[in-house]
């Protein structure tokens, strides 16, 4: 007691300077609108700026769950407008939802438009990839979805409107994929512009890179045209990115080009995928030889 | 003490109250003369007096402007700190004769920078809290530079004035 005391007196004057400060702003703050709204502007600031900066870091710390809630809303918004496409869709084409209703057999009817792209599919599921093999010739990515969640071999993986592989086999929680990383996985590609169709086929190099192959040398193409799934795969319906052109190499003698493709996809920031399948595949495929499927 | 000339130190402050506040000359001319009469105040006094006292002029040009209590917060500070300041500035030799000294006793370099320093603080104080902008800080301090000449030729004016009559009192008392 006797040693606070000591302590109290010894900042005596401190103490005082301090007290009369303090009666002195708070004057100027209760008199002064001026100061007081500059301390509220002053106050206001902080507070944002605190609560900002907790706001960054809460957010990132929420950012996996952010990311898995917002691919299902996708799908599910894509889903609803789908729906409503075919509803109202009274366009003309092999593929149009009205068109197509009538020659479909009744288990293919809950089929449904998938809006960027006017494809017909009668299955979409968003999954997240739990696995994404990239150090080997042969990769894989394995997702959290299986037959459970109705997945099934040979549908197609998308990210968005990009290609990521296809499933090749499930269990009852988890998909394999085969991702075009792989170089096994041959791939049919269009060029829009040119309205031609080649294979692209990974060189096992770069996860970045595929080359495209049996490209004709006397077609145009130039660097940064894209290239886009073509109506011959039966997985993959038509028109979805799989790159674009970042190389062209003329092989004296050779009747095509050696081109090399930067891939839309990006495999080391693949998170959160759409499992897809389009309408009468299972009827398409039936009638192909099976050396092609 | 009793040298202090008090009767000025009020005409100071009603100066200030009535004259020196209206100057806005160029938006940068504005002399606080009345902390000359702080600056002024014996050494000797208990600093919770000065402060005290300090305290009150400040909330009396305070209340005759409605500024608030920004004159009461910058004379405080002059206050507080006068004590420590007159250790740096005047020569202990001079501190040690006369541990009180009058701003007329103080020779010309000490005065300078013990009265310059003080009042600079106290300026430059009082338009950064007038402003209340960490923009305006430069400006605050231009402004500060700037009447703190102004107060130091004033001071200095008058510590001569003083002097002047202090030895024609001397003289009239002699005959």
């Amino acid at each position: 007691m006797g040693g606070l005391a000591l302590w109290l007196f010894k900042y005596r004057f401190l103490g005082l300077f301090i007290l009369l400060e303090s009666i002195g702003a708070w004057m100027t703050f209760s008199e002064v609108s001026y100061h007081r709204s500059r301390l509220n502007q002053f106050q206001i600031e902080i507070a944002g700026n605190y609560q900002y900066r907790i706001h960054r870091i809460t957010r990132f710390m929420g950012l996996d769950e952010e990311n898995l809630r917002l691919n299902q809303e996708i799908t599910a918004l894509k889903l609803q407008f789908s729906t409503k496409n075919v509803t109202n869709d009274s366009s003309e084409g092999p593929l149009s939802a009205s068109n197509g209703q009538g020659s479909l057999s009744p288990s293919q009817r809950n089929t449904f438009l998938w809006p960027d792209s006017g494809i017909l599919l009668d299955f979409a599921s968003p999954a997240r990839v739990v696995f994404c093999g990239m150090g080997s010739q042969q990769n894989y990515m394995l997702l959290d979805r299986g037959s459970l969640h109705g997945i099934q071999p040979r549908m197609a993986v998308l990210q968005g409107n990009k290609i990521a592989g296809q499933v090749q086999a499930v269990s009852e929680h988890f998909a394999r994929v085969v991702p075009l990383i792989h170089t096994k996985m041959r791939t049919s590609a269009l060029h829009p512009k040119s309205q031609t169709v080649a294979s692209l086929v990974w060189d096992g190099v770069s996860t970045r890179y595929a080359e495209l192959l049996d490209f004709p040398i006397h077609i145009p193409i130039k660097i940064g045209d894209s290239l886009v799934s073509s109506s011959y795969s039966a997985v993959y319906p038509p028109g979805l990115r799989l790159g674009r052109v970042d190389r062209i190499d003329v092989i004296p003698g050779a009747v095509t080009y050696k081109i090399r493709v930067v891939l839309a996809t990006d495999y080391r920031q693949l998170d959160h995928v759409q499992v897809i399948r389009p309408a009468l595949q299972g009827e398409r495929e039936k009638l192909l030889p099976q050396a092609l499927n | 003490m009793n040298r202090r000339p008090w009767i000025l130190f009020l005409l100071l402050i009603f100066m200030q109250v009535s004259v020196f506040n209206r100057i806005q000359w160029l938006g940068v001319f504005n002399p606080m003369v009345y902390a000359i009469v702080l600056l002024w105040l014996p050494l000797s006094w208990n600093r919770a007096y000065t402060m005290l006292i300090g305290f009150a002029v400040g909330w009396w040009i305070d209340s005759s402007f409605q500024s608030g209590g920004i004159h009461a917060m910058a004379s405080v500070w002059l206050m507080y700190f006068k004590p420590f300041w007159v250790k740096f500035t005047v020569s202990s030799v001079q501190l040690q004769d006369n541990p009180d000294p009058d701003l007329r006793d103080i020779e010309i370099r000490s005065l300078v920078s013990y009265a310059g320093g003080l009042l600079l603080l106290h300026h430059t104080l009082l338009y950064t809290l007038e402003a209340f902008r960490w923009a305006s800080l430069p400006n605050s301090i231009f402004k500060g530079s700037i009447n703190t000449l102004l107060v130091s030729g004033l001071l200095w004016s008058l510590i001569q004035w003083t002097r002047s009559l202090d030895s024609r009192k001397l003289q009239d008392n002699r005959f």
